[in-house]
């Protein structure tokens, strides 16, 4: 067999024991045997070990025999077994009718508002990544910077009482400061730390982002104190119809995500942008002044990660100096998700993550008895980045790169 | 420990093909290279030279076809760490030392395959695990004496002049006591005398060593002076075999360097004397 | 000709720099922390040695960097410029504190109190030192001092090499001496030797800071000392010497060796002579010590970027505890002790090192770091969660774990009996697994499968075809550095007596990787550098417990951008990157 199609070997039997768990469920719910099938879902769990272990091994044997690294079998198997689990997870959740189909509408839309948020922090990542081939580990606090220095802002606004007359002005006003503040964070971040370390080795610059992604943090619990800031309540109106601050969220990524877009595909500097990710000496030959077109990127992707911050402060109505830690790592996963340096990719994952991660914890581990399935929230997100870097680590949309010499 | 004195392998690479994406850089290719020869892959840039090295010493897998050392190992299946215990050495276009890693520890790297030491004999630094260091230390000083640079060994690799780090780099691969050595365009950014030297090394190498010996050159007068076979390679795929002499007068040849140039073709005729310039292989 | 109109727009910015820095030091609450460490009694505190500190730099990197020096009248021009680039920072203070009092703005920068103000405005300092009240001229006090300041700083900038490295060595000195008083009179070694204390202590000491006649001597004496023993030159030599004669085969004494005596004399007299509160503070290093070393074969040695090591020492942890808790109310009661707990800490560290490790074998660099990263956090959620509460406790974490060992008298023979308390015994067993690790290390490291993992961090592609196996590589330095770090958790757990799943954040992992970044990678001393300048000065200096990992993210970055190789770089390292980073060869 030769090596392209060996690859699609271990989706492949994954996607297959998937689809036979779900048609077994069909076929237990359309001949009424529900009761029949929970048994069998019973027995499974009470030896789910055991059947794991069996699905393990099942797959690490065809593995084997078909590839030519035995860790090809190791991996694929641990993949193959994960699916599942998962798969049983799911069957057995929905089969136990425990939500309904309200209930997992809200999850999704839970999940979109928290994956709109991602996919703008995501953004970031991507668009650094695409250039410059590093990971800005400091994303996160970019976000943090400008929700937390938005607040005082909004904090004015609220008190003058512009907040509550004039709503949709002053979150654009918010918006927009947020966006400058992040946007001058992660310009000067790119000035001070990374600029020197262009053409160092990859680990070097990593590292470095790692040491400004705890400097900055620290220095906002510095300036701002440690506690937590409660943005103030927004009630929006348009019309008389009152809007969620949700949907106000889903919308605001959604306009800024398509500025974004017409911004790369339709300008010069977009353009510019798009050349120096293709190939940076070349761009560089062709008269590109790269050093503006990489300030220009990480002023967008601080822009939109301060945009971010406040819409998310809007959701959750608090920050605090370590807020970002968490969704940038989070929103990293969604830019590897979709394919790093891919921007629809970096969206697309957002959202996608967004959403597993809302409806992962019910749909996937409710079915395998694991209490309050709602504390394993981050791990899914993590399991789901450790899975794709695993074994796809181009991401969804993202091409695969062949192994050079 | 000691060499293991199996003598120069043969080599048969029988219908390898290695293809990416849509481009097959190797196509159906097949090449037999006789025990304790000489042999040189020559073809134009892009040809797929450094491919078919690559799947010789594993790095690549190939996508289809064999290729047997000495009549009894197929390689196409292992690793590139099996390929090389079991004698195969190559040596790199563009030099690629451990640059961090002094000279003589460049070259003790190389012997890591000969060496046995267990885990624990080294945490207890049994008496067989001294014997072995030392025995590894002298043989890594003694390869550096035979490449020429003895008291060169502490080093970084890196900080070493070009000539000094092709011939480090040779050392290297003599230490994993190979039958078959590989060398990737070992004259590249030579000069003529530089070159001549060369030559004169690649003969010794293979008579002390008892070694066969896989050229990829651009050096037409290293090529033709030193080669005791060549193939030329175009487009993945072999269009002649056959002596120096052959080679030159084979019209396939000369056909396949004029569609790239003219400088190209005008080297091949002549075998010009000046070295090569486009020493680059993509 | 120098381009003048440059030198004196460098100088601005510079001073402009330093005016910003001092700025986000003082909002940040650095300045109002360290007026409780008083240096010199009566005329210098931390906070004052900050503020006038960042003048003096300022001052002395306006002349270090400046290339006007050989020119004529290149002196004065220099010194002047230093002055200069001082009152632009002082001018910066100045306006920072004219607005500060004229605005409030606590509600935004937490730290913006009228406190501060008067701090940055020195005017109790100004008042102490001159004896009037300068407070309505404060302005003008302050940039005379900063142009003065600045002014020294540019001529210390031009003293010749020794006489600089004396003064600057003089100065560390009396900072050091002076911080760190009041551990030294905790230390039992001082406060019970009526001949220390009162012959040494009470000369150089007030009773908060160092007497201007200590403080004299301390700098006299460090001037001193540094003229006598010049670092650089002198100490290459010495490696060198070492290098040939062994070499050579010759059987060498260096000074190097008497080093390691004397340091081995030193820790294990340690717990004796300084008391609990070092022996606690030594003990937590000599646990980070352990996870440097561990993480230092990965990292250093194999080049794997491992961001979820703390996952390892979780590991540890929580075996040692949930084997050995006597806590009846969990749910899980084995009571084993720990020396039979230990074992199955260090198999499930290598076991957990293998398996984590397995799925990482074909990825390489960030991806690499992401990916553990991500395991890390996933063990640290499942520790919380209520799925592994049954057998991890949850929140509220493993209790009741009892100390590792009873020991009661010991009779040695020629030395009489010792009582050794519960923390000198936990003292000793931390120290004798830190030397086993540093045996193994070592051994290792100059072993075949060292040169394998070097080989592999330099070039994966080359070093596989070396005939080097790169999954038994790989996983052996997972596992090795997993045993480490499970060994580390092990002392953890028993140290605490109790753990719970805060302790084991990203920020351990981040801990790690700066400890062994600091000392140099792939550098063992290395290790013990980084562990004592990064774990040890934090435990005993309080105060800057809050700026701790604020000042972890600024020296990482530092280090990546001035000094990759590390305080003490592993040897070839170190001669190497000597020349190719500082652009010349090391003195």
């Amino acid at each position: 067999m030769s090596h392209g199609a060996r690859r699609f070997i271990a989706p492949a039997l994954g996607l297959i024991v998937l689809a036979v768990l779900i048609v077994l469920g069909a076929i237990a719910v359309v001949f009424g045997r529900e009761t029949w099938f929970q048994s069998v879902l019973g027995l499974a769990r009470d030896y789910g070990l055991v059947c794991l272990a069996l699905v393990y091994a099942g797959s690490y044997v065809v593995l084997k025999w078909l590839g030519r690294d035995p860790l090809d079998g190791v991996l694929g198997g641990g993949g193959i077994t994960v699916v599942a689990l998962v798969g049983f997870g799911a069957t057995a959740s929905l089969a136990s009718a425990r939500y309904s189909s309200s209930d997992w509408l809200d999850f999704v839309y839970a999940g979109l508002t928290q994956g709109s948020i991602y996919a703008l922090i995501a953004l970031g990542y991507t668009l650094v990544y695409g250039i410059l081939r590093m990971i800005n580990f400091a994303h996160g606090e970019v976000f943090t910077g400008g929700a937390m220095t938005a607040y005082f802002l909004a904090d004015v606004l609220a008190a003058r009482g512009v907040l509550a007359r004039y709503p949709i002005p002053s979150i654009v006003l918010l918006v927009l400061f947020a966006a400058l503040v992040s946007m001058v964070i992660a310009v000067l971040l790119e000035r001070i730390a990374y600029r020197p370390l262009r053409n160092a080795p990859r680990l070097i610059p990593l590292i470095t982002a790692i040491g400004a992604s705890f400097f900055l943090q620290y220095t906002f619990r510095g300036l701002y104190g440690s506690g937590i800031k409660a943005y103030p309540n927004v009630d929006l109106a348009v019309f008389g119809i009152a809007i969620a601050n949700e949907a106000l969220v889903i919308l605001c990524a959604l306009l800024l995500m398509l500025t974004l877009v017409s911004f790369v595909q339709l300008t010069k500097s977009g353009m510019a942008m798009r050349a120096v990710a293709e190939d940076r000496e070349a761009a560089a030959l062709m008269g590109i002044d790269v050093d503006r077109v990489i300030v220009t990127t990480f002023a967008i992707g601080g822009a939109l990660a301060g945009a971010a911050g406040v819409l998310y402060a809007l959701v959750f109505r608090q920050t605090q100096f370590y807020m970002g830690f968490i969704p940038g790592l989070k929103a990293f996963t969604a830019a590897v998700l979709g394919g790093i340096g891919n921007i629809p990719g970096a969206m697309i994952g957002g959202l996608f993550l967004g959403i597993i991660e809302s409806v992962g914890p019910f749909l996937f581990l409710e079915g395998l008895g694991v209490p309050s399935p709602n504390q394993l929230k981050d791990a899914i997100a993590f399991s789901m980045l450790v899975l794709v870097l695993i074994f796809r680590p181009t991401g969804i949309l993202g091409e695969r790169v062949v192994k050079r010499a | 420990m000691a060499g293991r004195g199996l003598g120069p392998a043969s080599l048969e690479v029988r219908s390898v093909t290695k293809r990416f994406g849509g481009l097959t850089a190797v196509d159906d290719l097949t090449l037999s290279i006789p025990a304790g020869s000489i042999h040189s892959v020559i073809g134009p840039n892009g040809a797929g030279k450094t491919t078919l090295f690559n799947c010789i010493t594993g790095f690549y897998a190939p996508d289809g076809g064999s290729i047997v050392l000495a009549g009894t190992h197929a390689l196409h299946n292992l690793r590139s760490d099996q390929i090389t215990r079991l004698g195969v050495a190559r040596t790199y276009q563009n030099i690629r030392l451990f640059p961090q890693l002094t000279a003589i520890e460049n070259v003790l790297v190389g012997l890591h395959g000969r060496l046995t030491s267990g885990l624990f004999g080294i945490l207890v630094n049994s008496a067989k695990t001294r014997r072995e260091e030392a025995w590894a230390t002298a043989e890594a000083h003694d390869l550096l004496e035979y490449v020429g640079l003895s008291g060169k060994g502490d080093g970084l690799a890196n900080n070493l002049p070009y000539g000094d780090q092709r011939r480090l780099e040779m050392a290297r691969a003599l230490a994993t006591d190979p039958r078959l050595l590989l060398l990737d365009e070992p004259t590249a950014g030579m000069n003529t005398g530089e070159t001549a030297k060369m030559i004169d090394f690649i003969r010794r190498l293979r008579d002390d060593r008892g070694l066969t010996v896989l050229l990829i050159e651009h050096d037409m007068k290293l090529v033709m002076e030193i080669s005791e076979g060549i193939s030329v390679i175009d487009f993945g795929q072999k269009i002649a075999e056959g002596t120096p002499e052959a080679v030159q007068a084979d019209p396939r040849v000369i056909e396949a360097y004029l569609g790239r140039g003219a400088a190209e073709v005008l080297r091949v005729l002549r075998i010009d004397r000046t070295p090569s310039a486009d020493g680059m292989d993509p | 000709m120098m381009d003048q109109r440059g030198e004196w727009t460098r100088s601005a910015r510079q001073g402009l720099i330093g005016g910003l820095v001092l700025i986000l030091i003082a909002l940040i609450g650095m300045i109002d922390a360290f007026t409780k460490r008083v240096i010199v009694a009566g005329l210098l505190d931390l906070s004052q040695a900050t503020w006038l500190g960042i003048i003096l730099l300022t001052g002395y990197l306006s002349a270090a960097r400046s290339e006007d020096r050989d020119a004529d009248g290149g002196v004065r021009r220099m010194i002047t410029r230093g002055a200069f680039a001082g009152v632009i920072v002082g001018a910066s203070a100045c306006v920072f504190v004219a607005i500060g009092r004229e605005l409030d703005l606590s509600w935004i920068f937490d730290k913006a109190r009228p406190r501060l103000f008067d701090l940055l405005a020195l005017d109790a300092w100004l008042q102490d030192v001159s004896g009037t009240d300068l407070r309505p001229w404060w302005a003008l006090a302050v940039l005379s001092l900063a142009a003065v300041l600045g002014a020294l700083g540019a001529v210390l900038a031009l003293m010749p090499q020794p006489v600089r490295a004396g003064i600057e060595r003089g100065l560390s000195g009396v900072i050091v001496l002076g911080t760190m008083q009041d551990l030294l009179i905790k230390t039992d070694w001082i406060k019970n030797k009526p001949f220390v204390r009162e012959g040494i202590y009470e000369t150089l000491f007030e009773r908060n800071g160092l007497s201007p006649l200590g403080a004299t001597i301390v700098f006299v004496f460090m001037f001193g000392l540094a003229l006598v023993w010049p670092r650089g030159r002198a100490a290459y030599d010495r490696v060198k010497h070492y290098r040939t004669a062994k070499r050579a085969g010759r059987p060498v004494i260096t000074s190097r060796h008497v080093g390691i005596a004397l340091g081995a004399i030193f820790l294990i007299w340690f717990p004796f002579g300084f008391g609990n509160l070092w022996t606690d503070v030594f003990d937590t290093v000599g646990i980070y010590i352990l996870m440097g070393l561990g993480l230092n074969i990965v990292v250093g040695f194999a080049g794997l970027l491992d961001l979820g090591y703390v996952a390892f020492f979780a590991i540890g942890a929580y075996t040692v505890g949930v084997l050995t808790s006597t806590d009846s109310e969990a749910e899980l009661l084995v009571g084993l002790g720990f020396w039979q707990a230990l074992p199955f800490a260090i198999l499930m560290g290598i076991v957990a090192g293998v398996v984590l490790g397995v799925p990482v074998l074909k990825t390489h660099g960030d991806y690499l770091a992401i990916i553990t990263l991500g395991f890390g956090e996933i063990i640290r959620v499942l520790a919380i969660s209520d799925l592994m509460k049954p057998i991890m406790g949850g929140a509220q974490g493993v209790t009741e774990i009892p100390k590792p060992y009873d020991v009661g008298r010991l009779e040695l023979p020629m030395l009489g009996s010792l009582e050794p308390t519960n923390q000198q015994a936990l003292y000793y067993l931390i120290l004798a697994l830190c030397v086993v690790a540093v045996y193994i290390t070592w051994r290792m490291r100059n072993s075949r499968i060292g040169r394998a993992w070097m080989a592999l961090r330099e070039d994966e592609n080359v070093a596989e075809a070396m005939g080097i196996n790169l999954v038994q590589t790989k996983l052996l330095a997972f596992a090795t550095g997993a045993a480490f770090a499970s060994v580390a958790g092990a002392l953890f757990a028993v140290k605490l007596q109790s753990i719970y799943p805060a302790s084991f954040g990203l920020l351990v992992s981040i801990n790690v990787l700066v400890l062994i970044i600091v000392g140099g990678m792939a550098s063992i001393p290395g290790v013990f550098v980084g562990a004592l300048a990064l774990v040890g000065l934090p435990e005993l200096l309080r105060e800057f417990e809050d700026f701790r990992l604020l000042l972890y993210g600024a020296v990482l970055v530092f280090m990546m951008l001035k000094r990759p190789e590390g305080l003490w770089p592993a040897t070839i390292v170190k001669r190497e990157l000597g020349r190719d980073i500082h652009g010349e060869a090391l003195p």
